[in-house]
């Protein structure tokens, strides 16, 4: 009888211990690629650089001439990412796909990865656990949105959570709320509200930490700058040490709203702090971002750039160059007047191009990161997406970077282009399916295993025809190409029109894509309008 | 050539290809599809397709049975069943699917392969028609439509959308003045109901298609009309029965109603010979493309003229069950990339 009645119980542990495996086995397929086109974020230290794209997570030595890429393919990175000390740690989505009352809701999972060993972790510090999609909805957000690593902890930016610090080895994780001295676990810290911990023991519990970033990370104790929205502190975590600076602005018609993000500079001599803010100009009617260096003669903060769409991407030079992103164009600023020194735009891009046309100037410049690579020189990255094929997106880089216009380093290009059959005996076009909510053309991509005029043409299903993108135009060989593709991606698309212009029906769609040579291919493609 | 006249006073350029249902425009039945798609004016099967004004013509009960595959994986089939109800009066009942079941070789903007997905379609017609005179009849036919395909791709899994309308209407007129010749006329996909209550004549399809930035964006699509004359002619080769059907294809209006830029008249013409008592030897060139640019612009003209070149038999199968006949046909796919082919069974019932 014993036996009868836990069987059921039986069956129901080992159903949740598998559920349990299963949850917390890392949702990464390892590839040898690059994992995207689309590059969101940046990070590196010493000859390693790490990029989060659309699709993954890659790293590669970046002193080597030849980049040889280790990736993780997943959807799960919001990238987040720190490296330091041969680990890197890069912040998940919250929350998992197919939410359901039964399934664990993860509130903020982070994915640890160690060079040394090869190793990977997937850390749940346990700040929410819901049991059902209500209750994660009522919750507070603990979605870590930054990440520094200084003297072998990382330390992250936990929105709610506050600040988090993770070991390099991942097995332990606490939190502090800026101003406080009490550390305590995340998992006390349930469904929003405190499990156990008087609330009145931390002062800043309602404000939310945006942005953590270390001062020096060679330094002999970690100093780290923590912005909630509405204070910037220096934290000292030996001490449990904390002391604010002011949020006054050096321009009285500017009124300071919050901080969305902080940025140091890693000077030894002087400390050189930078910030993003919102803001709002005297009398207009709504609120803006600016980018704001702090005056530490003034004790105040002078504004260097004005409405931005969101904070820049910023990156510190050899010898404490400024680089921003703003309007999609880099802006160098080498001194401490914040005088452009230099706007790296789409004129100077092309020109610095290693190869004419290989990487038109990106829609979207999200990241950029100055390397300093010890005995060699230093590099230079770009992390760039597109919304809007065919424009050119991918990675770009250059070695030996000078604050110079005049003798500047080539650009190189680097750019996931999948292997395609030559002799028309492979063809496609990507994205497969187009819909209003996707980059609104259709690229072919083929390989031509000789040069020759090359037609395309789309077909519906009763075979009429709909439209001719090109007619006998010249095409090299694709294997004479360094993506290894024949088809000029700026013309041989379809933008799902007919030959007067007009959108088609919802439905499939056939191509033609015919050589002159002889070769030819066919394929599909859906319009979804 | 009076449809070559016709034809060669109509600006250049085609401008059907990509309007909303083109599967429609595709023959259906094996006997029609072998004979170039000309088949109107006095069909012997799946006349509710074809013109519901035969129906009242019917002599028996007759079930049609068919399927065909095409090149690039399209596939089809379809049932139709047509009888008389009195003897002024036949109805028929046909159902249709085309799609294509395997759209593989997908991939995202990323390039990255996404699973293969499907193209789905069912169009289902009822029909009636009357005897007006001894030569003349009308019919009417009331349409079923319904389309089904991925239309976003979430998370490496295809969200599919679909779309269904009813209430497309064909009207046909079918007249035989001489004792060997038959002609029709037929409009095909009108929405009387919206013309009644003083809206364009359209067939919406309204599709909801799914994205991850946008869950319901609304999408209309509206079946192209089509205005068709079809003609039949008998006569006699080497003394047997021979047959020149032909059909005229008019699209003038886009499924707004609104008067096409161009407007477009295709010619199907199609033979049939008796040659054997039980054996039919058809032959056919269809969505032959008529406008200016046959004389003015040889070059574009020759990009878009791509007729269908078919050829099919029937034969009577009564020795093996009365009633029952088999029909083949076998075209070009105009595109170059295979051919496309139909077979088809008809049972009369006695």
């Amino acid at each position: 009888m014993i036996f009868e009645s836990n069987v059921p119980r039986v069956i129901l542990w080992i159903c949740a211990a598998w559920a349990a495996v299963v949850c917390s086995a890392p949702p990464f397929t390892a590839t040898q690629e690059i994992t995207g086109n689309d590059i969101y974020s940046l990070c590196g230290h010493g000859d390693t650089l790490w990029m989060v794209t659309k699709l993954g997570a890659n790293f590669t030595f970046a002193t080597s001439d030849s980049l040889i890429w280790q990736g993780y393919k997943t959807d799960s990175l919001n990238g987040a990412i720190g490296f330091g000390d041969g680990a890197a740690l890069l912040c998940m989505r919250a929350g998992i796909q197919n939410i359901t009352a039964e399934k664990a809701v993860y509130a903020n999972r982070l994915w640890l990865h160690k060079h040394s060993s090869g190793t990977d972790k997937v850390i749940d510090p346990g700040f929410t656990k819901a049991d059902s999609l209500s209750a994660i909805s009522a919750s507070a957000d603990f979605s870590a949105i930054d990440v520094a690593w200084s003297r072998g902890s990382f330390w992250s930016a936990c929105l709610d959570g506050g600040l988090l610090r993770i070991t390099g080895s991942g097995d332990s994780a606490l939190a502090i709320f800026p101003g406080s001295k009490k550390w305590f676990q995340p998992s006390l810290f349930t469904n929003g509200a405190f499990s156990g911990i008087s609330k009145a023991s931390f002062p800043d519990t309602l404000q939310r930490v945006v942005s953590v970033k270390v001062q020096d990370t060679s330094a002999a104790s970690t100093l780290l700058w923590v912005a909630t929205p509405e204070k910037l502190r220096k934290f000292i975590p030996r001490d449990t040490a904390w002391d604010s600076v002011t949020s006054s602005l050096s321009d009285s018609k500017l009124s300071f709203k919050h901080y969305r993000q902080v940025y140091v500079a890693p000077d030894r001599d002087s400390l050189r702090l930078f910030a993003a803010m919102t803001i709002r100009n005297q009398g207009a009617q709504s609120d803006t971002i600016g980018f704001f260096a702090f005056d530490n003669n003034k004790n105040a903060w002078t504004m260097v750039l004005n409405n931005l769409d969101s904070p820049p991407a910023v990156t510190f030079g050899q010898n404490g160059e400024l680089y921003v992103v703003w309007g999609n164009q880099i802006h160098l600023y080498k001194d401490t007047t914040m005088t452009i020194a230099l706007r790296i735009n789409g004129d100077v891009f092309q020109k610095r191009m290693t190869l004419a046309g290989a990487g038109a100037y990106p829609d979207h410049i999200n990241d950029i990161l100055f390397l300093n690579h010890p005995g060699a020189d230093a590099s230079f990255w770009i992390a760039s997406s597109t919304n809007s094929l065919p424009t050119s997106n991918g990675l770009f880089f250059s070695r030996g970077e000078k604050a110079d216009e005049a003798d500047t380093a080539a650009f190189h290009y680097v750019h996931r282009d999948k292997k395609i059959t030559p002799g028309l005996r492979e063809s496609y076009a990507f994205p497969g399916i187009l819909n209003s909510a996707g980059p609104g053309k259709a690229v072919f991509a083929y390989n031509l295993s000789r040069s020759s005029k090359v037609t395309i043409r789309i077909f519906d299903w009763n075979m009429d025809l709909v439209k001719t993108i090109i007619k006998d135009r010249d095409r090299p060989a694709g294997n004479d190409r360094a993506n290894g593709r024949s088809a000029d991606a700026a013309e041989d698309s379809w933008d799902g029109t007919n030959t007067y212009g007009k959108r088609v029906a919802v439905g499939v769609y056939y191509y033609k894509i015919t050589a002159q040579s002889g070769e030819h291919s066919f394929g599909k493609i859906i319009v979804a309008k | 050539m009076a449809c070559l006249c016709l034809g060669s006073a109509l600006n250049g350029w085609t401008q059907i290809g990509g309007l909303p249902g083109a599967y429609l425009r595709a023959p259906a039945g094996a006997a029609a599809f072998a004979m170039g798609g000309a088949q109107s004016a006095s069909p012997e099967q799946l006349c509710t397709w074809w013109n519901p004004a035969m129906l009242a013509y019917a002599r028996n009960t007759q079930l049609d049975i068919g399927g065909s595959l095409r090149s690039l994986g399209r596939t089809e089939g379809y049932l139709s069943l047509q009888y008389k109800i009195t003897p002024r009066v036949g109805m028929g009942l046909f159902t249709l699917y085309r799609g294509d079941p395997s759209i593989d070789k997908l991939y995202d903007e990323n390039e990255e392969p996404m699973e293969s997905g499907s193209f789905t379609s069912f169009t289902g017609k009822i029909g009636l028609s009357c005897l007006v005179t001894r030569k003349t009849s009308v019919g009417v036919n009331i349409a079923f439509y319904y389309e089904r395909l991925p239309t976003s791709n979430i998370h490496s899994s295809l969200q599919y959308s679909s779309a269904t309308a009813i209430g497309g209407f064909d009207f046909a007129l079918r007249s035989a003045p001489l004792k060997n010749w038959s002609c029709a006329v037929i409009l095909q996909n009108i929405d009387i109901l919206k013309v009644l209550s003083g809206k364009s004549a359209t067939v919406d399809m309204n599709w909801e298609i799914g994205s991850a930035e946008n869950l319901n964006a609304s999408v209309t699509d509206r079946i192209t009309p089509i205005a068709v004359l079809g003609s039949r002619l008998d006569m006699r080769l080497a003394d047997r029965p021979f047959a020149w059907t032909c059909d005229l294809h008019a699209y003038a209006v886009d499924g707004d109603f609104a008067k096409l830029d161009r407007m477009e008249i295709r010619l199907n013409n199609g033979f049939q010979w008796k040659r054997w008592d039980a054996f039919f030897i058809r032959a056919g060139l269809g969505d032959m493309l008529l406008n200016r640019n046959i004389f003015s612009n040889t070059s574009d003209f020759a990009d878009e003229f791509s007729p269908r070149v078919s050829l099919g038999f029937g034969a009577d199968l009564s020795k093996v069950q009365k009633g029952l006949r088999i029909n083949y046909g076998i075209a070009t796919d105009r595109l170059g990339a295979g051919v496309d082919q139909q077979i088809d069974f008809s049972y009369y019932f006695h």
